[in-house]
């Protein structure tokens, strides 16, 4: 490897560029997350969303809580929780699996409870302990619901993650035998979120215990109605969806994913006829699921796959092979729903290979598509493959990005540094492989290689790579650029090619580098699964690309030799030449892919 | 002393503080499960010949209702303080956490140290032992420790009668004392 390492830097050295990863402060690995500080007003916390880490511990414990016992209620281990805080607060990786479960809950426990004022703050708490008195049910929803909405965004989907957590928890109680139904859960977690319990002072009164009690039913109350009323709005619960990949019943209706049901015609009252009928039976989906929700499903099966050409099944393959999945025989029951095509709320297996998407850092959407794909897009992915990249919207761009840095931790695991391995063997032995300057492109390296080949070999690599250790191809683009404003060359790897999607040029100049590799592009993901549509795609990606390049005056390739895997560098840049983009110029979505290849010692 | 005996049970959640209470209340296996705000029970007890009332209270585990618990620390002349044999974390916290707490808010208090879910030793691997149990109350200067199960109804009445004799005894506050002085001299 350091032979490897020392012809790369060599090579580098003789194109005049600085393509040495010492140079890049935060090498391979991010080194420093967002922030979670314990104790300042949420919209601190939050000041363009959720923390990352904040949301890998709301999902870590989605996804295993409710099959333990106790959790929330048992106490966590406190030194791993003074550990965990300190490590939140300053924004140091973390590998989840070190903490267990109890202690990761209380540390969320303890984050909400130091919010100043707490979550809600006061009056929002007085209002509620007045609502939950309330005898009209319907009354009583949409004032809960009129609340929740009043709150600010961030807070919202906040709570939507944690109250769905606790639904699925308590859900899941009586099949898993965790003994945390909604009361207890209720009775566990509410003084972390009504901090007015507790009259002024540090003196409590008797009053307060029961005002403790009352606290407790509005918890249990809000749990219980998480998804048999529209609490949290549409948009909540699609974010819901979409983040933990869980399917989600709302009103007795389906919502996929993030995919809303279509709205029934009388939707108030049809909304109430199904909350009723159903509200007891949603935990059970599966066994109960009716012939027409099926057919619905599948109708709704198609149209996503057509809009968003679920390509999930690839990596869903290499998911399995994941620590996250291999625990309790999960593998199996996610292969036999495979053939169903859908997942019942919280049956949990589908929150499984959602944090292991979250492990292959591949983003959003090839999680949100498995729920849906699983059985079906196998056999027909291949035809719209090349139309998916274009109906990114930027909200979607950014949300991906954010759940992709909010996943990075996770990426220590021993087995991503055994593919780590594997892969800088099989890219040594490329760079062994003959190579042929690219003249045309200002002395990019081109590999003479067949198409054939490369779809051969790119597909066999990119099944096989895990995108954390890939780490860090924009970052060096961008340090370049800022060095000397020169066309940077970069030699290419056929793997580590990564489609960029260029979002927020508006973004802090270095950090933007280190924060916008660590998802998969969907180039990568779409050309892992099908031949024919990974070509199609990376012509029409990297040809806009090229034209990219020519506006701001960088070396370009021609687009066919673009095409096959040759060193194309998109420098997304923001200074030379190119004025920054408004939003309205992003909208137009152009997508860069960058080639770049990066040594890493 | 008002002739009121109050025993306050406290110790981590999931531990089965109520459960205890309630096997001694109604000598009876409860297994319903949920949390607890706060509770307590009145019961009139005999000792030597003399009827006398005895104010049991239940608190929370979780470390949030802390500000409440204060509540039951006030009056209170004995602690039993809980760990589950089955989850070590619970018996860690016991130092970390619940004598520091107790001695705080209440110094030279009487503390039982109770071991619960002594059943589950059987069942579970790595279960905290007698003798750790035993290191812990010399640690913590408790003045007994017992080792009890609720579902078997197992030394749960020795748990409240040493407590009782905790409180009524002012001999033990005597003993204790004196050492922590020497102690402190040294």
């Amino acid at each position: 490897m350091s032979s490897w390492a020392a012809r790369m830097h060599r090579r580098a050295a003789t194109f005049g560029n600085v393509v040495t990863s010492c140079g890049h402060p935060s090498g391979p690995y991010p080194r420093r997350l967002d922030k979670v500080k314990f104790g300042v007003p949420l919209d601190e916390v939050c000041k363009n969303d959720i923390p990352g880490p904040l949301l890998v511990l709301i999902l870590k414990l989605n996804k295993e809580a409710p099959y333990r016992k106790d959790v929330f209620r048992a106490p966590g281990n406190q030194g791993a929780m003074k550990k965990l805080t300190h490590f939140l607060q300053t924004g140091r990786l973390i590998n989840m699996d070190n903490f267990s479960v109890y202690t990761i809950a209380s540390v969320l426990k303890k984050f909400l409870r130091k919010i100043p004022g707490g979550v809600f703050g006061k009056d929002i708490e007085n209002r509620f302990f007045e609502i939950i008195t309330m005898t009209d049910i319907q009354q009583q929803r949409d004032e809960i619901h009129r609340i929740i909405a009043s709150l600010p965004d961030y807070t919202q989907k906040l709570l939507v993650l944690l109250f769905g957590t606790f639904r699925v928890i308590s859900a899941n109680s009586e099949r898993a035998g965790t003994g945390m139904t909604s009361e207890a859960l209720g009775v566990s977690v509410a003084p972390s979120f009504f901090h007015t319990c507790v009259s002024d002072g540090k003196n409590a009164k008797m009053e307060d215990v029961m005002r403790f009690k009352v606290a407790t039913r509005v918890m249990k109350h809000l749990i219980e109605e998480f998804a048999t009323s529209d609490l949290f709005g549409r948009e909540n619960y699609e974010f819901y969806a979409r983040v933990t990949g869980r399917v989600l019943r709302v009103q007795g209706e389906w919502i996929c994913s993030f995919q809303y049901p279509p709205a029934p015609a009388s939707e108030g009252g049809k909304a109430q006829v199904f909350g009723n009928q159903f509200g007891p039976l949603d935990q059970y989906l599966l066994g109960f699921s009716m012939e027409v929700e099926k057919t619905w499903l599948q109708c709704e099966c198609d149209r996503w796959r057509s809009k968003y050409s679920l390509e999930a099944m690839s990596q869903v393959d290499e998911c399995q092979s994941t620590p996250a999945l291999a625990e309790s025989g999960l593998t199996n029951q996610a292969v036999s729903s495979n053939s169903l095509g859908m997942i019942a709320e919280h049956t949990l297996l589908e929150s499984c290979t959602r944090l292991s998407i979250s492990l292959e850092q591949n983003g959003f959407f090839q999680g949100n598509n498995t729920s849906r794909s699983s059985s079906s897009s196998r056999s027909s992915k291949t035809s719209h493959n090349h139309s998916a990249g274009k109906r990114m919207t930027l909200d979607e761009l950014r949300d991906v990005n954010r759940y992709a840095e909010s996943t990075r931790s996770l990426s220590y695991l021993p087995l991503v540094h055994e593919r780590q391995t594997e892969r800088m063997r099989t890219r040594s032995q490329w760079f062994l492989a003959p190579s042929v300057e690219c003249s045309s492109c200002g002395g990019s390296l081109d590999i003479p290689l067949d198409e054939t080949d490369v779809s051969v070999l790119t597909n066999a690599l990119l099944r096989r790579s895990s995108s954390g250790t890939i780490v860090g191809g924009m970052g060096l683009s961008m340090s370049a650029e800022s060095v000397q404003k020169r066309p940077s060359i970069h030699r290419s790897n056929s793997r580590d090619k990564r489609s960029y999607l260029s979002r927020s040029t508006s973004r802090r100049g270095k950090v933007n580098g280190s924060r916008s590799n660590s998802f998969k592009g969907r180039g990568e993901r779409k050309s892992s699964t099908s031949k024919q549509g990974s070509f199609k795609l990376k012509k029409n990606m990297s040809s806009r690309s090229c034209s990219f390049k020519k506006k701001t005056e960088l070396c370009s390739c021609p687009p066919i030799e673009a095409a096959d895997n040759c060193a194309s560098n998109v420098i997304a840049s923001t200074s030379s030449g190119c004025k920054p983009k408004t939003d309205t110029a992003k909208k137009t979505e152009t997508i860069h892919v960058t080639l770049t290849y990066k040594p890493r010692i | 002393m008002d002739g009121i005996i109050r025993i306050t049970v406290v110790g981590d959640g999931n531990t089965g503080k109520t459960c205890m209470l309630y096997a001694y209340k109604d000598k009876k296996y409860n297994d319903h499960h949920s949390s607890t705000v706060f509770d307590s029970y009145s019961m009139s007890i005999e000792i030597d010949g003399k009827p006398r009332r005895m104010i049991l209270t239940d608190t929370a585990g979780q470390e949030e209702y802390d500000r409440i618990r204060i509540l039951a620390y006030k009056e209170c002349d004995v602690f039993v303080l809980c760990y589950s044999v089955d989850c070590r974390i619970s018996f860690l916290n016991v130092r970390n956490k619940w004598a520091r707490e107790l001695m705080k808010i209440k110094p030279n208090c009487r503390i039982i140290l109770a071991a619960t879910k002594s059943d589950l030793r059987k069942i579970y691997n790595g279960c905290v032992s007698t003798s750790e149990g035993l290191r812990l109350k010399k640690e913590i200067r408790a003045n007994d420790f017992v080792e009890c199960s609720s579902k078997l109804l197992l030394n749960v009445d020795i748990v409240f009668q040493k407590a009782v004799i905790a409180a009524i005894h002012p001999h033990f506050v005597k003993k204790t004392k004196p050492k922590k002085e020497e102690c402190a001299i040294l």
